[in-house]
């Protein structure tokens, strides 16, 4: 390999693990059948119009069969961007089953006189000092081993934390109001009970990084575009127009597909099809875009089940959407999701998903499975104010403008396909409006932005519901990404857009 | 006892003899069949896996919940006195 660290993986068709005689005529099975021909000594292939992008043919069934390569990881990106219909699957070491070994655990040490010293805080707005209701404040003694405690604010703005102390030194002070606030962050305060913490008020207006990168969009962009949320279902809005969905969790009516309570799915929905005007409302990337909800998480719950999750990708499949977000993620691969995504790439569908939230660590499932177009998130300097907690998201890489970054808590790796901003994004919220992070958001708005380039695109939305769409659409998206300089695995292709 | 997702992964959709099948098995009880080629079961893993090895084309996996990413630091434990 030209770059060192290859990976092994097994390189399938989308559908079984033999190329079918349908499948063998379209570019992916062409490139499929071509591979034994275009390798070179000591089986090297180098993919023509895609620099930097060579493999290593390692093993190969036969012609129409499933392949052994070696790929570089910062390679792997350029291969899924122009062969997007092919699965890669990370080669598995199998160990036998040892009985783990006994380790020590840190043991949580607050005493109950610890616990008995409380500080109370307040929060107000920064406008006219008016308490700040379920706000959750997030107090850090010691922020490298996260020591400290959290609460949430009373209908006076009040909290009461125990943090060992009458008056503690906080090396980092998060505030996170539920909504119509930038949160604040606070760094080595020497807090008293009645200390006040004074909160930024939203304005829609305000250039976030979201609007920075794509400036505002006309009203019907996006139009003949259907796309699925699967999340928490969406609330309604006066700056969003739903189209239908379902609810697929077990045991809840299907009609209702509203927000489950934690309004996560309503900040999604906004950030890809909002139809506001600022400053009375907010815009998303596609305003015409038909918005379908498919709620997955239950009732006031911040978990869903991959059931859950596998029919409602089925159900958007079946209901037309061309376009499915997935701002969730977590935990080992599972079977059966990955097989509603390649069922949705088999019938023409893109399912595009959040990397994760874990600070650098490895893509998270099911954005890293092959069939899942991934999104990282990053943010710009500038595109929020100071002393808010947007400020501790910033790290390296920078891109090629200096302001750029990848948000610190973005999962990264050689199964990223795209970046998009992530960091202090406003959007609609039950019952107004909030700013969140993550890359949840930064999913979303490669949705976004994807629906408004395949609306343009008549002659790919025309095409059968086949895995030839789903590539072609897959292609269209990829093709327009441009790279922020951060290297693809931190962005993938680049910038959605 | 668990819960488990059975789906059909084969060309069209799935055999209604499969499915038949499915929800007549002894030692297992369909949670929710709403979905054409997907089944929530509940039953052992022993007599799950004996059901699907009979299935052509039908794969299980396990029943699991996935929490909504959260960037916020959080607190592991409290401050000592």
């Amino acid at each position: 390999m030209a770059e060192a660290g290859g990976k092994l993986f097994i390189m399938l068709p989308l559908q079984g693990i033999r190329l079918a005689a349908p499948a063998a005529a379209a570019a992916s099975g062409r490139f499929w059948r071509s591979l034994t021909a275009r390798r070179g000594p000591a089986g090297l292939i180098r993919l023509p119009a895609a620099q930097g992008a060579e493999l290593r043919l390692l093993d190969s069934v036969n012609e129409y069969g499933a392949k052994l390569v070696e790929i570089a990881p910062a390679a792997l990106s350029a291969l899924r961007a122009r062969q997007p219909n092919l699965r890669l699957v990370p080669i598995a070491f199998y160990h036998t089953a040892v009985a783990p070994r006994v380790r020590v655990e840190t043991r949580a040490a607050a005493t109950a006189a610890a616990a008995a010293l409380k500080v109370k805080l307040r929060v107000v707005s920064r406008r006219d000092g008016s308490p700040v209701a379920r706000a959750l404040v997030v107090a850090f003694t010691d922020f490298e081993e996260r020591i400290g405690a959290q609460g949430r604010t009373n209908a006076k703005g009040e909290v009461s934390l125990a943090l060992g102390s009458a008056a503690p030194k906080l090396e980092r002070l998060y505030v996170y109001p539920e909504r119509d606030f930038w949160p604040a962050l606070k760094r080595n305060l020497v807090v008293r009970s009645e200390t006040s913490i004074a909160l930024i008020p939203l304005a829609l207006d305000y250039i976030d990084s979201l609007r920075y990168f794509y400036g505002s969009t006309a009203a019907g962009v996006g139009e003949g575009i259907k796309v699925g949320v699967v999340d928490t279902g969406i609330a309604e809005h006066p700056d969003l127009a739903i189209a239908g969905g379902e609810n697929t969790v077990v045991g809840e009516d299907k009609s209702d597909y509203g927000d489950n309570g934690m309004g996560h799915g309503t900040h999604v929905a906004g950030i890809i099809a909002a139809r506001g005007e600022p400053p009375a409302g907010v815009r998303g990337l596609a305003p015409g875009v038909a918005l379908r909800s498919y709620r997955v998480f239950g009732k006031g719950s911040d978990s869903a089940t991959n059931y859950a999750i596998t029919k409602a990708i089925d159900r958007a499949v079946e209901d037309g959407c061309d376009l499915i977000n997935l701002s969730l993620g977590g935990g080992p691969a599972d079977e059966a999701i990955e097989a509603a995504i390649q069922y949705a790439r088999a019938q023409g569908s893109l399912v595009i998903a959040a990397a994760g939230n874990d600070g650098r660590r490895p893509v998270s499932f099911p954005a890293s499975y092959s069939l899942a177009l991934a999104v990282s998130a990053m943010g710009r300097k500038g595109t929020f104010p100071s002393g808010t907690t947007q400020a501790a998201d910033v790290a390296a890489p920078y891109g090629k403008d200096r302001k750029n970054f990848v948000a610190a808590f973005s999962n990264i790796g050689p199964e990223l396909d795209l970046t998009a901003p992530g960091v202090g994004v406003i959007s609609t919220y039950p019952g107004g409006y909030a700013i969140l992070d993550g890359t949840s958001m930064a999913c979303p708005a490669a949705t976004g932005a994807a629906a408004a380039i395949l609306a343009a695109r008549a002659e790919l939305l025309g095409l059968p519901r086949d895995s030839a769409r789903s590539e072609a659409l897959a292609r269209a998206v990829l093709g327009r990404a441009r790279t922020l300089g951060f290297g693809s695995l931190y962005e993938g292709q680049g910038l959605a857009r | 006892m668990g819960r488990y997702i059975l789906r059909y992964v084969g060309t069209g959709a799935s055999p209604a003899a499969d499915m038949q099948r499915i929800r007549a098995a002894q030692e297992l009880t369909v949670i929710d069949d709403s979905s054409s080629r997907m089944l929530l079961v509940e039953a052992s893993e022993e007599r799950l896996k004996e059901l699907v090895g009979s299935l052509p084309g039908w794969i299980w996996s396990p029943q699991r919940m996935i929490r909504l990413p959260d960037p916020r630091p959080k607190p592991r434990r409290g401050p000592k006195s």
